[in-house]
């Protein structure tokens, strides 16, 4: 009887495991699987990643944040196919960027995916117009004159940049040339838009042109949109915004209900991510603020899961603001002795 | 970048202009050079050919004429039953022969020019000719086809072209004709014959003239006479031609003595169309040689190779010429004898020698031109790597950057190339040498190919390259066996170069031709292991002091990875190549002056005698009027005659004034100074003391006495002392000098000592008034002018034209030197441009930021130079027994090739003042508007 118990209880762990497995981002876009980057700058070793975890599904126009160094970047130059990670496992639109060939790779960044940098210059040849600057995707993937012309004029004309399309970037504002950005990366009908700060470098009236031809990439253009972003206008903005914190996702900011007049959406819910190791990162804030630090208590509740401070560290830390605050109130009594 | 160029090459105007420049430059240099080195070999092969005997530009094709007459299955029978050739035959064999030989690299002169003969054995004249003494005359009787276009007529008749009727003379001269039958055959040939008019005038014979000679024996009968009518006098058109230099004994009688009672008259004539059977028929039982003569034409064929002519030579003796038809069985009989042979060999000794020279400063300038490149590749890709990532990132695959980088280059360099290429081709005409256009293909291609090399390999994705493998290699244990392999590899081809370099007949190796480039190895890996250690030390001085600029710009240098080595390199190889080709024109001119004082003795050397007529010399008014012409500050009149010692050994004797002469040699050069007090005469009787030369003093054993046929005494000398040269005569040999006051003339009445040759010295002599001297006051007299043969020296095309590469390679050294100093400022200059922007914002002074660049910059140079400075100063010892530069002075002493400092000197001059013009530039006033713009940009 015990036996058997012991072999019905590892087949179900089995079966648990493999299902899990299976099942983590079936049918998202974007799955990141406890992805880890690796850098070696000058002998010394950087995680960039560690282990993160992400799970975006098709139409999303999600937005992520992060302190400088946090892993939003090099998050970004994997799903571009413009890095590899050094470990986990990362799907887009069902490539799987960790083993891909250069030719896959190749086509990937043709066909699959559109990247959009914060700096103007990066995003658009200076000697080339608007048109001409997206074209050269369309025939850099091989496609014929009549396709390109007809394919630039609608994006030139979706994003409200048509009357740009014969200057040159130096004849365009920094919006104007954003957006132009924009209709460059999604030449190719990509399945996914990245953008890294796209209006990292423009005011806020443009900034909020260039994320209204995001939402209008997202809204009709069915192009899932990730936007790596330190503007909290934006983030104000996107139903779904993503915190990443010291190489993994650690908060996820959900909005509900309609936008008001300025676009902002109301209603914000943040939740901690719950990595697939039951592994979540609660805020600093709260940790700092509890004396949480090192173990934390655990308690199942029938409804949630308290997390309490460490008794025993409470108590210790309590006895030495106690002692301090007797210290102190002594140091107070013969100070005032002294001066009787 | 919105120009038109711009957008059409994807680079900056000045990147452009800079590749198409460098392009421009190196497909000019790769271009002329070759066609440069075979117009210079190629003019002097010609000069070498001209110079040497007319019979020497041609091709004989000899063979006896019984061969022939038994490989020709038909013929017009003679007399005796053989087959005698006609001229027809001898027209075809002729024709075949001339267009069997003609071709590849041999060039002969139009077929007009050839020329067959068919001579006679020596038949001795049976009658004794007045004006041969009592010397025997021998003659040759010479057919010759064509016989009259290398001669004209000067008294009497050509013979015609139609044989007369057969003819016989009778023993008392009466000639009658032959009419086939009878004792009248036993009656001895006449044949018509014309000689030279110095044949003509040493045996007093004019037309109508008869010479009896004995003919050949034969199988079929005994030696019976020939009588040798002689219808017409004759005249050379060109006395130098092979018609008459081929046999010189048919222009002129030469009196051949084998022993002091063996001589005769040797002479020839000349027979025409009308004989050629009755030569054949009288002569061919002694043995008649035919001998076909085709002259050469070098001059024609403008870009002559002295190898490739060499050995169609070669092959042309040893192969049998390939003749058809009818003469066909004629070709198995000759004999090919390239008589050109000889001349080249010396030739070819001397080409190889050049061209190990040249081909020094070619694997060099190549090597520095190739790093040039790749620097200038390097910088476009990163100029270009902004708008390469983001068609990279718009899904460009690599060979689509790889192209759209290419289209840009070619933009630039194809049109650089072809000018480049067709200003080569104008500065130097003349055809090309072979495989020459592939030097200035490989620029082209390695120009407009490197760069998207570059960008490809930049762009390539994902950049997930283990930096820790290359960290370790360059840091550890790795990058010190990649060193020691490449210095072990560099000595080892220094060795191999050394070896080969000495043994005759190897040829230019292109391995060993490295030279420069393998001492450069060692050189800079040197300075890179040394650099960052003074530049360390030099750091930690300057950060004790005060001050910013100098620690700034030292940290930025200690920073700076020296781009690993190849601007060092570069700079190492262009200082090492200007400095090589310094020394090499150094030592050549010094080695010309040296040749040209022992050519010449002297700066003026008057002769007595052009000639050397025995007793021929000088008035003393020539004397004293030669010794007062301006410019001449020593002279001393010598007599040299051939004096021998009591056991019949000859010596050269210079009687001199011991004090004069001592003082002219003084004022020569490469000569042994004489000391005149040896030369002090004891009492009469005593033996007189002479200098002597090594061979004539091993001969003049204690006690000798010499004696000479002009009229003076006997002199007993003994060596007072060994001179290896001296000025009277130059050319050496086994010479003593006896002082003039030990020469007493034994003539009556006693007369005083000739004086056969005057030497002059002085730097600025009146050549005019000196040869004006000798042509009126020394008939018969002539001078030689040192400075003559300088220019001679000087002006040969050989070194004319090496010089001229030289120059070639100087300008090129000079041109990658600054290159490369340009892009290295280039490829620093927006990192160094953000830095000092930084430092501009905290308070950084424009003199500061003068020394902050210069301090950053210079220390590479430095560190350049003196690795330069090294190679310059190794290259002589270590390539000098390799090279033969004595090939440029004509003489046997050895040039010498060592560093002197005016050839180490500039080149390290002229960097300094390439590098003072850059930084300058680069440190130029009015930069301060830049911080902003360069901040803005940011990282």
């Amino acid at each position: 009887m015990g036996d058997a118990m012991a072999v019905s209880e590892l087949d179900a762990l089995s079966s648990a495991a493999s299902a899990g497995h299976a099942d983590y981002g079936e049918g998202a876009l974007i799955v990141c699987d406890r992805l880890v980057r690796i850098y070696l700058a000058e002998g010394i070793e950087v995680q960039a990643l560690q282990g993160l975890d992400l799970v975006v599904s098709s139409g999303e126009l999600t937005a992520l944040v992060g302190a400088s160094g946090s892993g939003k970047s090099t998050l970004i130059n994997i799903l571009a196919g413009l890095d590899t990670p050094t470990a986990g496992s990362v799907r887009v639109a069902g490539h799987d960027l960790a083993a891909m060939s250069a030719r896959q790779r190749l086509g990937y960044r043709r066909s699959v995916v559109g990247f959009i940098w914060q700096q103007t210059a990066r995003n658009l040849l200076p000697y080339l117009t608007a048109a001409q600057n997206v074209d050269l995707p369309l025939r850099l993937a091989g496609a014929g004159r009549r396709a390109r012309r007809q394919r630039t004029g609608e994006l030139l004309d979706v994003l409200g940049v048509a009357y740009c399309a014969g200057r040159r970037p130096d004849q365009m504002s920094g919006g104007e040339q954003q957006r132009v950005a924009i209709a460059v990366a999604l030449a190719n009908s990509p399945r996914v838009l990245l953008a890294d700060e796209p209006t990292g470098e423009l005011d806020s009236v443009t900034a909020g042109a260039v994320f209204g031809a995001l939402q209008t990439a997202n809204a009709e253009l069915g192009v899932t949109v990730l936007v790596v972003t330190h503007d909290p206008a934006v983030s104000s903005m996107v139903r779904r915004v993503i915190a990443i914190r010291d190489g993994r996702t650690s908060t996820e900011t959900l909005r509900h209900g309609a936008a008001d007049g300025s676009g902002e959406l109301g209603h914000a819910v943040e939740y901690a991510v719950l990595d697939r190791a039951g592994r979540l990162q609660l805020p600093r804030e709260m940790t700092e603020s509890l004396g949480m630090r090192d173990r934390v208590r655990l308690e199942a509740e029938p409804d949630h899961i308290g997390v309490w401070p460490d008794q025993a560290r409470r108590a210790g830390v309590a006895a030495d603001a106690t002692a301090a605050d007797s210290g102190t109130a002594a140091d107070r009594e013969s100070s005032a002795d002294g001066d009787a | 970048m919105t120009s038109l160029l711009g957008r059409l090459t994807g680079m900056r105007l000045v990147a452009a202009a800079a590749l198409a420049l460098l392009t421009l430059g190196a497909v000019f240099a790769a271009t002329a050079a070759p066609r440069k080195a075979l117009a210079t070999t190629a003019q002097t092969l010609r000069q070498t050919v001209a110079a040497a005997p007319s019979l020497s530009q041609s091709i004989t094709v000899s063979a006896p004429w019984s061969s022939i007459e038994s490989s020709l299955n038909f013929g017009v029978s003679g007399s005796q039953g053989n087959k005698l050739l006609t001229g027809n035959q001898i027209s075809e064999i002729t024709t075949q022969l001339h267009g069997d030989l003609n071709h590849g690299p041999v060039h002969l002169a139009p077929a007009a020019a050839d020329w067959m003969s068919m001579t006679s054995p020596d038949a001795t004249a049976l009658s004794k000719l007045p004006g041969s003494g009592v010397a025997p005359v021998k003659f040759e009787v010479s057919y010759r086809q064509p016989f009259s276009q290398d001669l004209r007529l000067v008294a009497g008749r050509l013979p015609g072209p139609v044989p007369p009727a057969p003819r016989r003379v009778t023993p008392n001269g009466n000639v009658f004709p032959v009419n086939g039958a009878g004792p009248q055959l036993y009656f001895y040939p006449l044949i018509d014959v014309v000689v030279t008019s110095q044949t003509a005038a040493r045996f007093s014979l004019h037309p109508g003239s008869r010479i009896v000679v004995s003919g050949p024996e034969s199988a079929f009968s005994a030696s019976r006479p020939i009588t040798l009518e002689v219808t017409g006098i004759v005249a050379p058109r060109d006395p130098s031609a092979t018609f008459w230099t081929a046999d010189g004994t048919v222009l002129t009688p030469q009196l051949e003595v084998l022993s002091p009672t063996v001589y005769y008259w040797a002479a020839g004539v000349l027979v025409g169309a009308s004989e050629l059977a009755a030569v054949q028929q009288d002569f061919a039982s002694g043995g008649l040689a035919a001998q076909w003569l085709f002259p050469l034409s070098i001059g024609s064929s403008g870009g002559v190779q002295a190898q490739p002519l060499d050995d169609a030579l070669t092959r042309l003796s040893t192969q049998t010429p390939a003749l058809t038809g009818d003469v066909a069985p004629v070709a198995a009989d000759v004999t090919v004898t390239p008589n050109l042979l000889p001349a080249l060999g010396p030739f070819l000794a001397t080409e190889q020698a050049v061209d190990t020279l040249l081909w020094l400063l070619y694997v060099s300038l190549a090597a520095a031109c190739l790093v040039v490149f790749l620097l200038t590749a390097r910088m476009i890709a990163l100029r270009r790597s902004a708008e390469l990532a983001i068609r990279r990132a718009r899904g460009a695959s690599l060979r689509q950057i790889a192209a759209a980088t290419a289209l840009g280059t070619a933009l630039a360099c194809g049109p650089a190339a072809v000018i480049g290429a067709v200003l080569a081709v104008l500065v130097v005409p003349g055809p090309a040498p072979g495989g020459g256009w592939w030097g200035p293909a490989g620029v082209l291609v390695i120009a407009i190919c490197a760069p998207p090399a570059f960008a490809g390999w930049q762009q390539r994705l994902p950049r997930h390259r283990p930096r820790r493998r290359s960290a370790r290699l360059v840091t550890g244990w790795g990058r010190l066996v990649a060193e020691a392999t490449a210095i072990a590899a560099a000595v080892a081809g220094l060795v191999v170069f050394r070896q080969q370099g000495t043994q005759p007949g190897t040829g230019v190796n292109l391995y060993t031709s490295a030279a420069p480039v393998l001492i450069a190895i060692p050189a800079v890996i040197v300075v890179l292991r040394v650099y960052p250690l003074l530049l360390r030390a030099a750091l930690l001085g300057a950060a004790r002091r005060a001050g910013a600029p100098a620690f700034v710009g030292l940290a930025r240098a200690a920073r700076t990875r020296l781009t690993p080595a190849l601007p060092a390199f570069a700079l190492v190889l262009a200082l090492s190549v200007a400095a090589f080709a310094g020394m090499v024109r150094t030592a050549v001119s010094s080695g010309d002056v040296r040749a040209s004082w022992q050519a010449s003795g002297a700066d003026a050397t008057i002769s007595a005698s052009v000639v050397q007529t025995p007793g021929a010399v000088m008035d003393p008014a020539a004397l004293r009027a030669a010794e007062a012409v301006p410019g001449v500050t020593h002279a001393a009149a010598v007599w040299v005659d051939t004096w021998t010692t009591g056991f019949g050994q000859q010596v050269t004797g210079i009687v001199v004034d011991p004090a004069t002469y001592a003082a002219l040699v003084a004022a020569t050069q490469t000569y042994p100074h004489v000391p005149a007090g040896l030369l002090k005469t004891g009492p009469a009787g005593s033996a007189v003391p002479v200098l002597a030369s090594p061979l004539a003093a091993a001969e003049l054993i204690s006690g000798a006495t010499l004696t000479t046929q002009s009229a003076v005494d006997p002199v007993p000398v003994r060596v007072a002392g060994v001179l290896s040269g001296t000025p009277a005569l130059p050319a050496g040999g086994a010479f003593v000098i006896i002082p003039l006051s030990a020469v007493h003339s034994n003539a009556t009445p006693p007369v005083p000592v000739g004086f056969n040759k005057l030497l002059l010295a002085g730097a600025g002599i009146d050549t005019a008034r000196v040869t004006a001297i000798v042509r009126d006051m020394i008939p018969g007299g002539g001078v030689t002018f040192r400075s003559d043969i300088l220019n001679s020296l000087t002006t040969a095309p050989l070194q004319h034209g090496t010089f001229d590469l030289f120059a070639l390679a100087l300008a090129v050294a000079a041109g990658l030197g600054i290159a490369v100093m340009l892009l290295e400022l280039a490829l620093g200059a927006a990192e160094r441009e953000a830095t000092l922007a930084r430092l501009a914002v905290m308070g950084l002074g424009e003199g500061q930021r003068a020394r902050v660049v210069v301090l950053e910059v210079l220390p590479a140079v430095v560190a350049a130079a003196v690795a330069g400075w090294a190679c310059a100063l190794a290259l002589p010892s270590i390539v000098a027994p390799a090279i033969d530069l004595s090939v440029f002075t004509g003489s046997s002493a050895a040039v010498v090739l060592s560093p002197g400092a005016a050839s180490v000197g500039w080149p390290l001059a002229a960097l300094a003042v390439v590098a003072v013009a850059a930084l300058a530039i680069e440190i130029r006033p009015g930069q301060r508007g830049r911080v902003a713009a360069s901040l803005r940009v940011g990282e």
